[in-house]
């Protein structure tokens, strides 16, 4: 009789709060079903009604602008911070003013001023829809916390990237690394006004941001971005010399930088060169990387491969030759890239690989 | 007798309620940090800026010994990953089956040399391959060497800046890396982040891709989802916030490389090299004067099959027992050191005491019991002893599934809840003793100084609708 109670009864007990809390595991996690299933039937039909309302002006979009309004709030609000960062012109006027009638700039406002970072994230992202001028719409970029921070620049306008590109290239050194990518990513957003801003930079940093700030140059060829991309060729750091080197790729006939690039130690630079010289159609270094297919690393035989593809007759007569090569790495990577060209002749110019110019992300 | 077996039903009952009483702080800690970062990840849309070339490398390192049949589908399905720059490095161990064939048939890989920067001490490489179809996948062939050595390798091999290891059999979730890959973008001190595994024999896949989860019907491997959620979901995530976490599933885990170079990679010889290596990295950093952080995702990130044989699962937690024993014996002189922060001063002597020792003496404590109830000296208290301590247990086991529901929305179904809450009696009942056997099993193996793993029987994804 410990415990003042008999086994059996002990066991009956047991057996009922066992019962008690299995009962409560399968209702509750029912009930939560059901309103899981209710809130994204609610979200899609909320989606829905967005999509009508940024792309289809009009009274279809004036009705569903108002059932917008009379929604759940947290959903809306989720999901204008989810489209915010990508509209712009005409839609992201409508969703200027569908944040307007909706009253969520005060709601916005209250989340950049929010004493809680996860608020001000949220925040940053919205900040983009505030007025034109509104000084809050940029207060985040120097806030304390790197993930605001990150936010509040991935989430920029193009206009104002191109008035505060001096500002985003500051950012590029910034010490969280989200910062960092984020800051790339709105300056391939900004298009040939940020060039300037760019290029001071290139010229005058040698900061963790370069390595960004040489990928945007990449995907934005502009001649007045050369000298300063030659200068980070010639670095003592091998991966800055790498994205240098992409980022010479479209002036490959004008530099003569890449042809010493293929005798580079690193065998990233080597293939990034093979790779940027191909894009940029300069014929006469066929014979160069016509040698990087005998390298003792496969990716810089690949890039040759990839390259010699690329570059018309010249290259394609250059690899049957390796096929016959005593190299037999050298006569495998040929032959593999001549049964590529001979499989699609069409698509020479898409043999190149991914990132074989900048990254790839064109804005 | 009658009053041994009365000791016997205190010492389980104390051993259960101290165990419980130790997770009900962690239970608290996992609450707070759940809470934590799923509000931190819902205002945070990673996906735009990890879609960069320019987002950190990551070479995914995939031990294969004698994995035929999940090979070709677990390879393909990270190639599929949606991570943008990513490499995945397959070492073949020196199977005896056809792993390597398949491997050179199903991604018609081609030799380019065994040439690559070797860093860390391994068993000889006989081959590199490259696919044609893929540049990002690298298949190495190597002589036999174990687990740790093939890791080593692939270490070697790899050019990422962060490596993920995993098992051969392990599905990843397709934006598993972008959620993992957040907290080295938070914290420059991050050197590992492991994920939540979840048990995946009975679910329902398309394109390589897990669509919607059911509860199994085999008891015993719904035993065994209960097991894995209450451990990932309270070990691994409450060890966070109180900074003591020593273990990362070597099913999925992601690393900085430089870290683990810096620790001479995965250690060899041990037979829970994962948790180990976990150790050795924090032990190093606060060796160094600089504490790393070792940190942990809630959100389910791979799949793996769990053993539906009791041989086979036997295996696996004499295996895991061994690993513990032999981590905590190698890594004593942490244990109770200030020096060692909350590893030394939280975790390791928790794991002594809640992982090591107490199933040792619960497993005393049951078996006098049986031997009290065989000889008619069983008290009557006893059971109601007993009874509350693995109540508790099972109470507990419901809740935990319950949160894992509300925050995953983990089964979308009533009868796989009904199915998951009588997993839980059965995991309480039979498979927790039946462990407690397995345990004492490894310690006699551990003692013997045997080191070896056993053979793991793989379905493969086909069978597993």
């Amino acid at each position: 009789m410990i415990l003042g109670v008999d086994p059996p009864t002990t066991l009956m007990w047991g057996l009922v709060v066992i019962g008690v809390f299995a009962g409560c595991y399968v209702m509750v996690g029912s009930v939560l079903d059901s309103a899981r299933v209710r809130r994204a039937r609610k979200r899609d039909e909320m989606q829905h009604d967005l999509a009508i309302v940024l792309f289809r002006p009009g009274q279809e979009g004036t009705a569903a602008a108002e059932r917008l309004t009379r929604g759940p709030r947290s959903i809306l609000f989720d999901l204008i911070q989810r489209s915010a960062a990508d509209l712009s012109g005409d839609a992201d006027a409508r969703l200027r003013s569908l944040v307007a009638a909706a009253g969520l700039g005060r709601r916005i406002r209250r989340r950049i001023h929010s004493r809680s970072w996860r608020s001000r994230a949220q925040g940053a992202a919205l900040a983009s829809l505030l007025p034109f001028g509104h000084p809050d719409r940029l207060a985040l970029l120097d806030d304390r916390h790197g993930l605001v921070r990150s936010r509040a620049v991935d989430a920029m306008a193009a206009s104002d990237i191109a008035e505060n590109a001096e500002r985003i290239t500051a950012l590029l050194d910034d010490p969280a690394q989200a910062v960092r990518l984020a800051a790339k990513n709105a300056l391939l957003k900004g298009g040939t006004a940020i060039v300037p801003a760019l290029d001071l930079y290139l010229f005058s940093s040698a900061g963790p941001g370069t390595v960004f700030a040489l990928d945007v140059a990449a995907n934005l060829p502009d001649p007045r971005l050369v000298i300063s991309i030659e200068h980070h060729a010639l670095s003592n750091d091998a991966r800055r010399r790498e994205v240098a080197a992409r980022a010479l790729g479209p002036w490959a006939s004008r530099s003569t930088i890449l042809a010493d690039l293929l005798r580079d130690d690193e065998d990233e630079v080597r293939a990034a060169a093979a790779l940027a010289i191909a894009v940029g159609g300069a014929q006469d270094s066929v014979a160069e990387i016509g040698l990087l297919l005998r390298d003792r690393s496969w990716t810089v035989r690949r890039a040759a491969g990839s390259a010699l593809a690329s570059l018309g007759a010249a290259g394609a007569m250059t690899l049957r030759v390796y096929a016959h090569d005593s190299d037999l790495y050298a006569q495998d990577m040929a032959r593999q890239t001549l049964a590529t060209i001979e499989a699609s002749p069409s698509s020479l110019d898409s043999s190149l690989p991914a990132g074989a110019v900048g990254s790839g992300a064109m804005p | 007798m009658s009053m041994a077996g009365l000791v016997a039903a205190w010492v389980v009952f104390g051993v259960v309620i101290v165990s419980a009483a130790a997770q009900i702080g962690l239970y608290i800690s996992a609450g707070v940090e759940l809470r934590r970062i799923r509000r931190r990840d819902r205002h945070q849309l990673w996906r735009r800026m990890l879609a960069s070339p320019l987002a950190p490398r990551i070479s995914i390192l995939v031990p294969a010994f004698n994995e035929a049949v999940t090979v070709i589908d677990s390879v393909s399905n990270l190639l599929a990953l949606t991570y943008s720059n990513l490499e995945v490095v397959v070492v073949n161990d020196g199977s005896t089956d056809e792993t390597l064939d398949r491997l050179v048939a199903g991604f018609d890989l081609s030799p380019v040399g065994p040439v690559y920067r070797r860093v860390l001490e391994t068993a000889p490489v006989r081959q590199i391959f490259r696919s044609s179809h893929d540049a990002r996948l690298v298949v190495v062939d190597k002589h036999n060497g174990g687990k740790a050595d093939t890791l080593n390798v692939a270490l070697s091999v790899a050019s990422g800046d962060l490596v993920c290891a995993i098992d051969a059999d392990t599905i990843v979730a397709m934006d598993a890396l972008q959620q993992m890959v957040v907290p080295f973008l938070d914290d420059v001190n991050t050197v590992a982040v492991g994920g939540t595994i979840r048990l995946v024999n009975e679910a329902r896949w398309s394109n390589g891709q897990m669509v919607e989860l059911r509860a199994p019907r085999h008891p015993l491997v719904g035993a065994q989802v209960v097991e894995y959620t209450r451990s990932f979901l309270i070990g691994r995530l409450g060890w966070g916030p109180l900074g003591g976490n020593i273990i990362i599933s070597g099913a999925f885990g992601l690393f900085r490389r430089d870290a683990l170079l810096e620790v001479h990679g995965y250690e060899h010889g041990s037979v829970g090299e994962d948790m180990e290596l976990i150790v050795r990295l924090r032990r190093n950093g606060y060796e160094r004067g600089t504490p790393v952080r070792v940190d942990f995702s809630p959100e389910p990130v791979a799949f793996t099959e769990a053993p539906e044989s009791v041989r086979t699962l036997a295996r696996q937690r004499n295996r895991w027992f061994r690993g513990l024993l032999d981590v905590l014996t190698r890594h004593r002189a942490m244990i109770l050191r200030p020096r060692y922060g909350s590893a030394g001063l939280l975790s390791m002597p928790y794991f002594v005491v809640v992982e090591a020792v107490a199933p040792i003496i619960e497993s005393l404590g049951l078996v006098v019991l049986v031997v009290a109830a065989v000889t008619g000296g069983f008290p009557p208290a006893g059971l109601t002893i007993v009874g509350a301590g693995y109540l508790v247990a099972i109470c507990t086991s419901y809740l935990v599934l319950l949160v894992d529901d509300v925050a995953f929305g983990t089964f979308g179904h009533a009868r796989d809840r009904l199915l998951m809450s009588c997993h839980v009696i059965v995991e309480q009942l039979a498979l927790r003793p039946m462990t407690l056997v397995w345990r004492l099993w490894g310690l006699r193996l551990f003692l013997q100084g045997r080191t070896e793993w056993g053979v793991q029987e793989r379905r493969g994804l086909d069978s597993a609708t």
